[in-house]
């Protein structure tokens, strides 16, 4: 069966223009303010709103309807949960996602460790258990290439030499120390070769980007189940009407954005903690943000 | 198109994003150190974690070891048999 998940997989990208590369996620944490358990089932829902099984659910939903569409999931802990109650028709399915790089593991470990507290011993058991797990159900088109700390509190070398070493090709997290965050903006250092070991040399080295605003989309557009922006209201018939707006609103935003990085492309994190419940939402929104986004580029500005 | 925005959006991933950037030939700035201690605000540092829930991180330790222990005897019997 022929495979052309990974970078054989890309969207083409257009020279001399800005790249927006957004990418739908969830940040699932494999416990907090729940349980693991009440965190897949929808539990407890008074105290989060969050459901994991109906995110992965609604997820492959939709990333069946339409091939453009991509989705990256990180924890595979609750990836396990789900995956192993599913039918073989659905299993199927799910495969034929990750073998065309519609459905991508990122990150990949049993969840997102700490690197302050965690011993690179328990880092190692952890990061293998997840990757093992997805190997054995995707082969290699399970194996992610980009190690995803989004959330941890302060990042370490010594998880990057681990993750160097484990084969990634890069990492993103969002945490970095507020003053630290606002000189790398005015200097255009917010991504970087970080050389995390003077031991192994260039084989610690790993490339590093560093989020714009936390892992959250741009103000304004999340369309979430859980969120309260706008969604894009395009029949010009109807009241409310506000393609225009949503798409200069978000224009602005990116070009803002990229006078922080240093090539022709930024990623747009579009999603946040337990997101894509109802990922409907998510994606019938952002199928017209493209659209309206992209139609400028023959229009020009009015 | 060229009187148009120079904006071009569309689905990706991380990887693919990755992709974009090592085709582009930008140069990259390098850093050797760490990120910690991590700060979200003025007088908001995040280093009380590193002690907090002291028995929890004791017992996380500990199990690792035990952990350890287990694979290693599981190896050795399955060697011996």
């Amino acid at each position: 069966r022929q495979s052309t998940c990974g970078y054989e997989a890309c969207p083409a990208v257009k020279p001399g223009m800005l790249n927006v590369h957004l990418v739908p996620h969830t940040h699932d944490d494999v416990g907090w303010l729940k349980t693991v358990d009440q965190y897949f089932y929808g539990a407890k829902n008074d105290i989060q709103r969050a459901g994991v099984q109906y995110i992965l659910d609604s997820v492959v939903d939709e990333l069946v309807k339409d091939p453009a569409r991509r989705f990256i999931y990180v924890e595979t802990a609750f990836f396990w949960r789900w995956y192993r109650e599913q039918d073989e028709a659905t299993k199927a399915t799910v495969q034929t996602l990750v073998n065309e790089g519609r459905l991508e593991f990122i990150g990949g470990g049993w969840s997102m460790n700490d690197e302050a507290c965690a011993h690179y011993n328990a880092v190692i058991d952890q990061m293998s258990l997840g990757m093992r797990t997805l190997y054995d159900n995707f082969g290699t088109c399970g194996i992610p290439r980009v190690a995803w700390q989004i959330d941890p509190f302060g990042h370490t070398k010594e998880q990057v030499n681990l993750f160097a070493q484990m084969g990634f090709d890069g990492l993103f997290f969002a945490r970095i120390d507020y003053d630290d965050r606002k000189k790398r903006i005015e200097d255009r250092n917010m991504e970087f070769v970080w050389q995390a070991s003077h031991d192994q040399g260039s084989d610690g080295n790993l490339f590093t980007g560093v989020l714009y605003k936390h892992y959250s989309p741009p103000p304004g557009h999340c369309y979430d189940v859980n969120c309260n922006d706008q969604p894009i209201m395009d029949d010009s018939r109807l009241k409310d009407y506000n393609v225009n707006d949503k798409v200069a609103d978000f224009i602005e935003f990116s070009k803002n954005k990229s006078k922080a990085y240093r090539s022709s492309h930024i990623m747009m994190t579009m999603g946040d903690d337990f997101n894509y419940q109802a990922a409907h939402m998510w994606f019938k929104n952002l199928d017209k943000l493209i659209k309206y986004v992209n139609a400028r580029q023959a229009e020009g500005e009015t | 198109q060229s009187q148009g925005e120079k904006v071009n959006v569309f689905y990706s991933t991380p990887s693919c994003y990755l992709k974009a950037l090592h085709d582009s030939n930008t140069v990259w700035p390098t850093v050797e150190d760490d990120f910690m201690p991590y700060a979200s605000d003025p007088w908001a540092y995040w280093s009380g974690y590193f002690t907090s829930r002291p028995a929890q991180k004791g017992y996380i330790r500990r199990s690792n070891n035990f952990l350890q222990v287990c694979k290693q005897l599981t190896a050795m019997l399955q060697t011996e048999r």
